[in-house]
């Protein structure tokens, strides 16, 4: 019958909304009460309405299917009951991610330019410079302002003792606040009542602030920007599209651009070429221009590089941050804000080992089944091993893959990543979660009210990632009182 | 600062609006013919068969199907696989192309786009009888018209707007002079019965652009086939006769640079119309004049692609003056 909160078993983890002893955490108590006071046929019925408004409003990510031979358009999956996070909380995490992305952008100059990180021993220059990402071609390159990832979105996870740890940083091309800012429409749609009893703090200005970044990277009064997608086949088109007209900027393909002699960018318009200031790119860096990166690349604009070095077109985020965006340099986070910085980090690591050394090498290899082991530079939750959860054999081969290339490995001990009640068949049962911010940088940092918020839909799954079954709920950030 | 437009979305703002309006006149031509032929005597062979060929796909439908029954065809012509301008077909097109115009469809109009395609994929499942066609094409109907309606009312009347409106009107021009066709060639083989019958084909041709009422209201003359091909290729004040939708392309074209050539092709359609003599045209003659009539729109459907759609087009070189 309904929600009963007495039958609702945190176990030994931390639940977001309800502590072990059954009752509300603070702030969450009218919301314990509100979806209490449902039937099932309400749950059912709001349920479906979220459902239904989804695809109304065309919410989808693209996935590809070996059936349709090419990407198809899923719904958007989305859990009615929200995650609260107080005031006071979130504020200290806004103030650590700012401080995080401060010190990653002064790291990726740095990196670029004389290099003092690697001179003074703070992290191992090899590192860095037979990473993936590093790109010889944005040495000497001075990005307005010294940013290079104006747009960043970090993975945060509470642990069972309640801690908020940063898992990685996405410094290239994250995606998923379009989905923060849509979860918060549809929760007003289906659930209006709910906001009777809070006042959350609303997260739609992150569309202006997105534009005012990228405006602040171009001397012209009034910069043209553009969006550039890779397509409408791109597992994050929707968002791409979503992005374009929140900032009224203009939706491009790589064929709708040309750089002529002039290493200026132009867009093709029924008027003609228009010069093109500020593109918010949403292609890998190895594709953005087939000249200077994948010469089979249909998706760039050939002669792009050379107009961002000459400076005559901002490109967000620049090409090469992803050198910071490995997961071992993740390792060297917290030693990086020191360095340049001089701060203690307000926010905390997960503990991870590196392979590179010796000895925890050995560690990881002889701990495999308690740890998660993760390649330097792969996304969306691929290409990982989660220990406890592997076959023997999984872990043996894992094992081999270390070993043959240690430096293309970090490991952490599994977290028990924190859960909130998510509506399962008209109850409420806990389900793993995470949350990403994002951060913005430009002349000014600003960063997104709470957050996209993944939850994992399979009972005890930590898998979040859309593409492989996670589901979302909307984040609020509600007052203390 | 004016914005200026892709070209790229241009294109898609057009075929947007051509996708839509086919959908549209797709579901109403089979609604009207269907009918029609429920008055018709039983034994024309090949009634349904004509469907096809007005819509000009006999190639594509003799590849999926050996025979232009009833079943056949409007599976062919509704949600069939296999036909690339089935009215699903369109509506997902339609669809995709507004996926990309989140920029300058207002979003409540991308909603309701997104409703008629949910429809359509609920609704135009296996084999439709007659009577889910009944119930089902004027449903269809009424939601592509809600989205022509609430971007009539609330689109920004820019470049997207203007290419859009091109695209509707060329579309509806091009399926009211086929909906002319589906009485110029109804299937008849005995003279005799063909004659008997032409004033009902020349009504239903009326009803399938709406203009019954209109027919009415602007001419005390009997339903015949040269009144009925003046009223819904000469008349001024019929928005789906050629010569009010081909005006209103010239008007919205004047608004665009670079419209010398699309302009010119629509001044010739206008001066064919006006010189041909109606009255004597017999039904072949009649069919004549609507291909060429066909042949000239997508002339300047081509016209279009050169001058604003195609990247590649020699007009791109030309760089526009910051606004």
């Amino acid at each position: 019958m309904a929600i009963d909160w007495n039958s609702y078993d945190t176990a030994a983890l931390w639940d977001e909304l309800i502590a072990a002893n059954g009752r509300a955490r603070p702030g969450a108590g009218p919301l314990r009460r509100m979806l209490a006071g449902l039937s099932d046929d309400d749950l059912e019925a709001r349920r479906a309405a979220a459902e239904a408004t989804i695809r109304t409003m065309g919410i989808t990510f693209t996935v590809y299917s070996e059936e349709a031979g090419r990407g198809i358009d899923r719904e958007w999956p989305f859990d009615i009951i929200p995650r609260l996070i107080r005031r006071s909380e979130w504020d200290t995490i806004a103030e650590g991610l700012k401080q995080r992305v401060k010190a990653l952008n002064r790291f990726i100059d740095d990196v670029y330019h004389e290099q003092r990180a690697l001179k003074d021993g703070v992290i191992p220059a090899e590192f860095v410079l037979k990473s993936k990402e590093f790109r010889p071609q944005c040495q000497g390159i001075d990005p307005p302002h010294g940013v290079w990832s104006h747009i960043c979105g970090s993975d945060l996870v509470r642990d069972s003792d309640g801690q908020m740890y940063v898992l990685e940083d996405n410094l290239r091309v994250p995606s998923g606040v379009s989905y923060m800012l849509e979860n918060r429409e549809v929760m007003k749609r289906v659930m209006p009542e709910l906001f009777e009893n809070y006042s959350v703090h609303p997260v739609d200005n992150y569309a202006d602030q997105l534009s005012k970044t990228l405006h602040s990277l171009s001397s012209e009064r009034q910069p043209r920007v553009a969006v550039l997608t890779p397509g409408i086949y791109n597992s994050a088109y929707f968002e791409h599209a979503y992005l374009a007209q929140a900032i009224a900027a203009h939706l491009v393909e790589g064929s709708d651009l040309i750089v002529r002699s002039d290493k200026c960018v132009y867009m093709k318009t029924v008027d003609g070429l228009v010069k093109v200031d500020v593109i918010y790119r949403r292609i890998d860096d190895l594709f953005l221009d087939p000249e200077t990166f994948n010469p089979d690349s249909v998706l760039g604009v050939p002669g792009l590089m050379k107009a961002w070095q000459a400076g005559n077109v901002a490109l967000a985020n620049a090409p090469g941050c992803g050198v910071a965006d490995d997961k071992v340099i993740y390792t060297y986070v917290p030693d990086l804000v020191r360095y340049y910085l001089g701060e203690e980090p307000l926010l905390p690591n997960v503990p991870s080992y590196r392979c590179i050394n010796k000895e925890e090498l050995e560690y990881v290899v002889a701990h495999l089944d308690e740890l998660v082991v993760k390649p330097a530079n792969e996304s969306g939750g691929y290409g990982m091993l989660i220990g406890p959860k592997a076959t023997a054999r999984e872990r043996n081969e894992f094992r081999k893959q270390i070993l043959a290339n240690p430096r293309n490995y970090m490991a952490q001990p599994m977290l028990s990543l924190s859960t909130a009640p998510t509506l399962i068949d008209q109850h409420a049962e806990p389900r793993h979660l995470d949350l990403r911010p994002f951060i913005l940088s430009g002349k000014d940092s600003y960063v997104t009210t709470g957050g996209l918020t993944r939850v994992a839909m399979r009972k005890g799954s930590i898998v979040v990632n859309s593409s492989q079954g996670g589901g979302s709920k909307d984040t609020w950030i509600v007052d203390d009182s | 600062m004016t914005a200026s437009t892709l070209s790229s979305t241009a294109r898609r703002a057009y075929w947007l609006g051509r996708y839509l309006e086919r959908a549209e006149a797709t579901a109403n031509l089979m609604k009207t013919y269907g009918t029609l032929l429920y008055d018709l005597p039983q034994r024309l062979p090949d009634a349904w068969e004509t469907l096809i060929s007005i819509l000009a796909l006999q190639k594509p439908f003799a590849k999926a199907f050996d025979e232009p029954s009833e079943r056949n065809v409007c599976r062919f012509l509704l949600n069939d696989p296999a036909n690339p301008a089935s009215l699903l077909a369109n509506v997902e097109a339609a669809r995709e192309n507004a996926r990309t115009l989140q920029g300058v469809i207002p979003r409540i109009g991308y909603e309701y786009i997104n409703e008629l395609s949910l429809l359509c994929n609920d609704r135009l499942r296996g084999v439709l009888s007659r009577s889910r066609r009944t119930e089902t094409l004027p449903e269809l109907m009424e939601s592509a018209q809600k989205i022509h309606g609430f971007l009539a009312a609330n689109m920004l009347r820019d470049d997207p707007w203007r290419f859009y409106r091109i695209g509707v009107l060329l579309e509806r021009a091009d399926m009211t002079s086929r909906f002319m066709d589906m009485a110029a060639c109804a299937g008849f083989s005995d003279l005799a019965e063909q004659e008997a019958f032409a004033d009902l084909r020349w009504r239903s041709v009326l009803r399938a652009c709406s203009a019954q009422l209109s027919y009415r209201r602007s001419t005390a003359e009997p339903i015949s086939q040269a009144t009925v091909l003046d009223f819904l290729l000469n008349n001024r004040d019929l928005p789906s006769s050629l010569r009010y939708c081909l005006e209103e392309i010239d008007d919205v074209l004047k608004a665009l640079s670079r419209h010398q050539q699309p302009r010119r092709s629509l001044a010739a359609i206008r001066r064919l119309l006006r010189e041909t003599d109606l009255a004597a045209l017999d039904e072949a003659g009649a069919s004549a004049l609507l291909d060429a009539c066909q042949f000239e729109l997508r002339v300047i459907g081509d016209q279009l692609e050169r001058s604003y759609f195609n990247p590649a087009s020699a007009g791109l070189r030309r760089l526009s003056r910051r606004g």
